[in-house]
């Protein structure tokens, strides 16, 4: 007798880690980004490295695609399933630090460990994980690996990809890599932000960091946005590296002042700008009066400062928040993260907003200001086409802009779904066809994560088939 | 947009934009790492039942829901707000209506009207209980014909404190020690009085030394918020009744000793459209206490102990500086920090006899916690995680104490 | 043998398109420290220090745009006057950009953000056959597409030529400063450097110099004066040099010795700093350990693998492997997937790029 793809599955995991009932499959049929749902045709929960070989394995024999998952926080669509009924492979089960070594201060984890759970870990040793996207709390080291994530303090620290050391993966031939940073060419760096769509990362070594001596957080509040964005542009180019500057605009305060994570922000200012300084106690001392000075000479309503570990908890919870908080305003959001040049951070906001008017959209923008890096919030109601289509369309209007400005579509989010289209803002068609060609190195098939990423019709030059942008080559 | 109107749940559920930010406070999620074990898949869920996505009969919709604690530790994560209590609640009503579920949930409300909003009843099955425990006989259950998951449940019931420890507050009106300072009402509670005798009179005694004027009103009793998180609205209805007429109108507060009641009589007006005026009367025992000052000073306590947040203390009302404050008065009380205080240990309300094995790998963690903080002494604040984690404690080889913070007070009297 | 100086990136893609077709093999050429250039089979030269134009500067960005043949010294010109600086790893200004991306070793201040890999945020290439492509952008943070810069980073142009590159900056702080110790025991030396990895907050370089039988510490502070006063204090060391001369003054062997060629048997690496002391001492090394566990050091006698240390494949003396293949053997199959796939006609044996252009002179012999 033979067996059918669901009993394959459960051949390898046993019955209570295979998944297909309805409930399950509806729970699965999205992550962060509400526009695009589709459902799995199993969920499977692996516990060892043989297990997601021997899943993606069976999948390559049965021509099923592959979604990796952790905890579906991604807010691009990077974690929702492919049109074509997938495997998704829930990580969260894999979700152990295997080893670390507080001097070397490096840590081998599963992928599917949680980001801040990590930092709590190697937080006795006063250490911690550097990159703090907003969902750090909820997010996973392979999710955050899988999108390159950023978060507040990349402006100093950087991005994952700064801070992964090796990765191992089961690549699109069912074949395990080891991956590491010191051996040969960089399969690392090109494995970071591909989205699920090189293979199944299963551990992952990364660099920690030494939790710094001091951290003074400054809030400010301007009655203009431009006043905010000179101040940013003025600090970074004074040589003063903060580990965070981060702007909220009105309607965000607005959102934030009225959830639970209301952090006391002015709710009558334009703008608030959080800098945040950290480092050895000296170096902090004596970088604050330089930041004071310009904050006073850029005329703010009100400018406070703590070094208190609860307060400035409490400064930074808004902020993290802000996104959350935004779902008050409508049933649906979708977030952008497009990039620019930090010197054309104001010119840009206020064509960010008149775009907002014209599609009639209630726009609100919190952003990493250091590195330029926007986050339009566009709040819609999903269940009205006309507004998620007007929606959509300001998104990718949005993302125009970005790239005309001298920036890009995405600056941590990555691309999945949402910003497929817009690939083409910043990509020729000898661009994307490279970069097929170098997925193709890991995943002939195509069968992980199909789909995303590439923007869909007019390109396919090479001979594709018209679905193998969706489905698989198989 | 009737669908908003007709389905309040509904209109809450869109509040959620799907984030994920509950993960990492949900107990279920923790334990099981599946995303319909999630407060955002369970929301998910609902919201596509009301949409017509999912059909309310489905196996897997009814047990994702029922997996649920209801500890509402993600209302205290979620950044947009999102009430999920009142969504939950609504769906379990919804479901207990269904036909394929009637019998199980008549079974249930019985079982709670008789066993817990019962005094009479209630006191004679614990005294009974008590009795067999002492003889052994709880290995008998096994053998009756009872429906398999409450056999599981008579198994893991905790353990029943003897007689002298349940006996309840006689009714009536006592006075403060000292000059007075406020005019209350004790609420007594079901489970509290019958199986906590102690912690009320440990209350009572405290309050009295805080300069209170202390009603225990005769006719009070269960406050219903069992039967409506198990969406069993109609038969809480009367004990709501019950309570608003047992109790006096000219008061400064009436004072819950246990969280998960305190909680629910809080949101009385919201789930029954009623009650609002003695609702804002109602206080934790900590939430007023911390507010009024105790009014005497606490002689010292010599003793290390830990702090847990019950769910419906913390999440549920929103108190978490009052207990520790409180604590903090009391010289020489060392509080050692529990790592994941505000976790759900696993109790939530009869959760432990319904879904016994999820219950006891959440109370796992909890014990876990609390062996690393060091201390022997346990404080809380409901009855229904003292008996559980007192239950959890008790397998280990070390002796643990788990102690109501009314006791503890009472200590420094 | 023919030599091509291309000034536009469109006479690279006809000169590599045709190579392909022909199948002829092209070097890069060049001088790269001990790559082990196999000059018998190099047919063609592709020499592109004739771009050499600073395409972009945005100094309120930090953000710079450069092609492949300028030189270090010329960016680091038109930096100056912006106070910024580029973390050019461990070269000095007489290289060219593009040579110092391809080879990228480890160098005293490539931890953190301070690698090489870190500083490229956008490329324009152009494989083997021929086939020109973008990867990147012109912004600090960028996540869209497949990041191709980490392909071109250290691949010794193994893969594609990068033609023009964006780069990162980074304001030079206001006080920086050279520190270093008294020439120390090997075992003193190592106990204190280990002890100074743990209590200096951020030092821009922390190494371990290593001259025999002795060693000494240098350590690189930049930063607000009052801190680099504090950190002065607390190591107890000398300053050697101050300003722009300590900023390029710990780079690494190549810079300390400013020699014309790069010892042939410089001998990089990484080794976890907790193994380190199990073998320091047991042969006299002559060479330094960087912050993070890199090291370069004179090749050990017999050609002995330290223990626990990766050592950098295009290292490994005599073997006949094309680019910078890894050790595992799934990691090694995806590298000969992308040879295969990008290389083409590039790199017969090993590619190393031109990164030896200097100014005061035409391009020195390339062939050993």
């Amino acid at each position: 007798m033979s067996l059918n793809f669901e009993q394959k599955v459960i051949k390898i995991l046993g019955q209570d880690r295979a998944f297909w009932d309805p409930a399950t499959k509806l729970c699965y049929s999205l992550d962060g980004y509400p526009v695009q749902k589709h459902t799995p045709r199993a969920v499977a929960m692996p516990e060892t490295n043989k297990e997601v070989q021997a899943l993606v394995r069976l999948c390559l024999e049965e021509g099923v695609p592959i979604l990796p998952r952790g905890a579906g926080t991604c807010l691009s669509g990077g974690a929702t399933p492919p049109k074509t009924p997938c495997l998704l492979i829930e990580m969260a089960r894999m979700q152990k630090i295997l080893s670390w070594s507080p001097e070397d201060r490096t840590a081998i984890v599963q992928s599917g460990m949680v980001n801040l759970d990590l930092s709590v870990i190697v937080g006795k040793k006063g250490l911690y994980y550097a990159p703090d996207p907003s969902s750090q709390k909820a997010s996973t080291i392979g999710g955050n690996l899988a999108e390159n994530a950023g978060g507040p303090h990349c402006f100093k620290y950087g991005m994952t990809a700064d801070h992964i050391l090796g990765v191992r993966f089961v690549d699109g031939r069912g074949e395990m890599v080891v991956a590491d940073l010191e051996d040969g060419p960089d399969l690392v760096g090109l494995f970071t932000g591909s989205e699920g769509t090189f293979g199944v990362a299963t551990e992952v070594k990364v660099r920690l960091s030494k939790s710094p001596e001091m951290v003074r957080t400054f809030l400010a509040s301007f009655s203009s946005m431009e006043a905010a964005c000179g101040t940013v542009s003025r600090i970074v180019r004074e040589g003063i590296v903060p580990a965070a500057l981060e702007i909220l605009d009105h309607l965000t305060i607005e959102a934030v002042e009225a959830s639970v994570f209301a952090a006391g922000y002015p709710k009558d200012a334009e703008a608030v700008l959080l800098i945040e300084l950290d480092g050895p106690r000296d170096e902090v001392e004596a970088d604050s009066p330089k930041v004071v000075k310009i904050l006073k000479e850029e005329h703010p309503l009100a400018v406070e400062s703590t070094t208190d570990a609860e307060q400035r908890q409490s400064l930074w919870k808004g902020r993290k928040g802000a996104f959350g908080a935004m779902g008050r305003l409508k049933p649906n959001i979708f977030v952008l993260d497009g990039v620019v040049p930090t010197s054309k951070l104001a010119s840009v906001l206020s064509k960010v907003a008149e775009i907002g008017k014209k599609y009639n959209i209630v726009l609100s923008n919190v952003f990493h200001a250091g590195d330029g890096n926007l986050h339009p919030n566009l709040s819609f109601d999903g269940r009205d086409p006309s507004e998620t289509r007007r929606a959509m369309e300001a998104g990718l209007e949005i993302l125009e802009l970005c790239v005309m400005s001298g920036g890009s579509i995405s600056g941590e989010h990555g691309i999945g779904y949402e910003k497929r289209e817009a690939m083409r803002y910043m990509f020729d068609e000898a661009d994307l066809s490279a970069f097929r060609e170098l997925r193709r190195c890991f995943d002939p098939r195509g069968v992980c994560n199909p789909g995303k990423f590439f923007p869909t019709g007019g390109g396919c030059k090479e001979g594709r088939s018209a679905k193998s942008s969706e489905g698989l080559d198989v | 947009m009737n669908l908003e109107q007709s389905n309040p749940a509904y209109k809450h559920s869109l509040d959620c934009v799907h984030c994920g930010l509950c993960l990492p406070a949900c107990p279920t999620y923790q334990t099981l790492a599946q995303e319909k074990d999630s407060p955002r898949g369970r929301i998910l869920l609902m919201r596509a039942e009301a949409e017509g996505e999912i059909a309310l009969s489905e196996p897997s919709l009814g047990d994702a829901l029922d997996n649920c604690l209801d500890c509402r530790a993600c209302e205290s994560a979620c950044p947009s707000g999102v009430q999920y209590g009142k969504i939950l609640e609504a769906y379990r009503e919804k479901l207990a209506r269904l036909p394929s579920r009637n019998r199980r949930a008549r079974f249930l409300g019985s079982l709670l009207d008789n066993l817990i909003a019962s005094k009479s009843l209630h006191r004679l099955s614990m005294s009974s209980l008590r009795m067999a425990q002492a003889l052994g006989l709880q290995k008998l259950a096994t053998v009756l014909p009872f429906p398999r998951w409450m056999k599981e449940g008579l198994a893991l019931l905790p353990r029943i404190p003897k007689g002298s420890e349940r006996c309840p507050i006689a009714p009536g009106i006592y006075e403060p020690t000292g000059p007075k300072r406020a005019e209350i009402a004790l609420f007594t509670g079901c489970m509290m009085e019958t199986l906590f005798g102690r912690v009320n009179r440990a209350a009572l005694r405290v309050l009295q030394a805080a300069g209170c004027r202390v009603h225990v009103p005769p006719n009070q009793g269960c406050c219903g918020a069992l039967h409506l998180h198990a969406g069993l609205q109609d038969r809480a209805r009367p004990l709501v009744e019950r309570n608003l007429r047992a109790f006096p109108k000219d008061l400064d507060a009436i004072i819950v000793t246990s969280a998960g009641c305190g909680s629910a009589m809080k949101e009385y007006p919201s789930w029954m459209g009623q009650a609002s005026e003695f609702s804002t009367k109602v206080q934790d025992f900590t939430e007023f206490l911390a507010n009024l000052g105790l009014g005497f000073t606490p002689r010292s306590v010599p003793m290390q102990a830990t702090w847990d947040d019950p769910c419906h203390l913390c999440h549920g009302q929103g108190i978490r500086k009052e207990p520790r404050r409180l604590l903090a008065q009391i010289p020489q009380l060392k509080l050692i920090p529990l790592e994941h205080p505000e976790d759900c240990c696993g109790s939530a309300g009869i959760y432990n006899l319904q879904k016994p094995a999820l219950a006891h790998s959440i109370l796992d963690r909890k014990v876990k916690d609390i062996q690393k903080t060091g201390v022997r002494i346990l404080i809380t604040a409901n009855p229904g995680c003292h008996l559980w984690m007192e239950s959890g404690l008790a397998k280990l080889d070390e002796d643990y104490q788990v102690l109501h913070i009314a006791e503890v007070l009472a200590k420094a009297l | 043998m023919f030599e091509h100086r291309p000034q536009t990136d469109k006479e690279v893609v006809e000169l590599l398109s045709g190579i392909h077709e022909q199948g002829i093999l092209l070097r890069c050429g060049g001088h790269a420290s001990s790559r082990g250039v196999s000059p018998g089979k190099t047919q063609a030269i592709l020499n592109l220090s004739d771009m050499n134009k600073i395409t972009r500067l945005d100094p309120n960005d930090l953000t710079c745009g450069v092609q492949a043949g300028v030189l270090l010294e010329d960016l680091e010109e038109a930096l100056a006057p912006h106070g910024l600086a580029f973390e050019s790893g461990p070269f000095l200004g007489h290289r060219s950009i593009g040579g110092i991306l391809g080879e990228a070793p480890p160098a005293s201040r490539s931890f953190d953000r301070g690698r090489l890999r870190s500083q490229l945020i956008g490329i324009l290439g152009v494989d083997g056959r021929g086939r020109r492509f973008h990867a990147g952008g012109q912004v600090v943070k960028n996540v869209a597409g497949y990041d191709l810069c980490k392909l071109f980073v250290g691949s010794g142009g193994a893969y594609f030529v990068g033609l023009e590159f964006q780069l990162r900056l980074v304001a030079l702080p206001a006080r920086i400063g050279l520190l270093q110790s008294e020439p120390l025991g090997l075992d003193d030396g190592i106990i204190q450097w280990r002890e100074l990895r743990n209590t200096l907050p951020t030092p821009r370089a922390l190494d371990l110099v290593l001259e025999g039988s002795h060693c000494h510490i240098e350590v690189l502070l930049g930063g607000s004066a009052a801190y680099v006063e504090s950190q002065i204090r607390h190591t107890g060391f000398k300053v050697k040099l101050e300003g722009m001369d300590a900023w390029k003054g710990v780079r690494g062997r190549e810079a300390i010795a400013n020699k014309e060629s790069s010892p042939p048997n410089l001998f990089r690496g990484h080794c976890p700093p907790s193994q380190l002391s199990d073998w320091i001492g047991q042969t006299p090394i002559h060479g330094r350990i960087h912050y993070q566990g890199a090291f370069e050091w004179d090749r050990l006698p017999g050609g002995e693998r330290p223990m626990g240390a990766i050592v950098h494949p295009t290292q490994r003396e005599g073997e006949q492997v094309q680019g910078n293949p890894p050790s595992d053997p799934g990691a090694c199959r995806i590298a000969m997937e992308l040879k295969r796939t990008f290389a083409g006609g590039l790199m017969p044996q090993r590619l190393s790029f031109l990164t030896r252009i200097s100014r005061k002179g035409a391009p020195q012999e390339i062939h050993p």
